[in-house]
């Protein structure tokens, strides 16, 4: 009996350890993410024909996968009703796009179909930036900006069973964004 | 070292009971498509499709027929091109 109670303290005790170990390397993970990190959106312009279609349907679902941005290079966007995301630009946090168009791809939060219905619903964002950069409607930046954020909402409660990448993605908000106005009409 | 082999058997298999409902949230194929016809702004009355029948033609075009919970049933194409859309029959 004493025998088996000590197994037993023994393996809550390991059971505590191991806790601590993945918790700790979790938090060490999130400093490096929070590091801030002056980044610029990159080409996830639809309109960069510089490859095949495949290559472009690619971008767009990159634009739109609600990823983020992954260049070195800063860039301003100039546009005279944007003041506020060019200052944002400035102050944007760092994240890798791909990693996180990746992990969406591989969420077992999100099924296949629902996956490709936020595609159809994030092309039609990237769409309605084009247009509102042609000044062929006549919505404002700020509808714009409240119809994505209502999109990411919808992105953030599907992935619900996956809090660290609806965090990431929560926390890439404005690169996404950033890089959403990045595309080129 | 019988004691901390058993300790540490011991402790794998509570890590796994923690860690294994953590993992296990994989979609149904039911599910996936209710969550999609919800998110195309269509009321559907529950988590999970029922009569589910699924066609693809030769273009990659897939059209799938699936009942809500709450009776109504609808049609999702899905292109080839990926575009979803969601229609009420």
């Amino acid at each position: 009996m004493m025998r088996f109670i000590l197994v037993a303290c023994l393996g809550v005790l390991f059971h505590i350890f191991t806790m601590q170990t993945v918790f700790a390397s979790d938090a060490a993970a999130g400093a490096v993410r929070n590091t801030p990190v002056v980044a610029a959106p990159v080409e996830t312009g639809i309109g960069t024909t510089k490859t095949s279609n495949k290559v472009n349907t690619k971008k767009e679902k990159v634009a739109a996968a609600h990823a983020g941005v992954n260049s070195k290079q800063a860039k301003v966007v100039e546009r005279g009703d944007q003041k506020a995301p060019a200052q944002a630009i400035a102050t944007e946090k760092h994240f890798d796009m791909d990693a996180l168009i990746e992990r969406i791809k591989e969420s077992k939060a999100i099924g296949t179909f629902t996956k490709l219905a936020l595609r159809s619903d994030a092309l039609d964002m990237v769409d309605l930036i084009k247009a509102y950069r042609r000044q062929a409607n006549r919505i404002s930046l700020d509808e714009v900006r409240a119809r994505f954020d209502g999109l990411l909402l919808k992105v953030l409660a599907l992935l619900d069973d996956d809090p660290v990448l609806s965090r990431d993605i929560s926390m890439s908000r404005e690169g996404i964004w950033n890089s959403l106005l990045e595309v080129k009409a | 070292m019988n004691t901390l082999s058993l300790a540490i058997r011991g402790g794998v298999i509570a890590l796994a009971l923690v860690l294994v409902p953590a993992g296990a949230f994989a979609v149904t194929k039911a599910e996936d498509i209710a969550t999609t016809i919800m998110l195309r702004g269509q009321p559907c009355g529950g988590n999970a499709v029922t009569n589910i029948s699924e066609q693809k033609d030769a273009a990659g075009n897939t059209v799938i027929m699936a009942t809500c919970p709450n009776g109504k049933r609808y049609r999702i194409d899905v292109s080839s091109s990926g575009r979803v859309s969601v229609t009420p029959l």
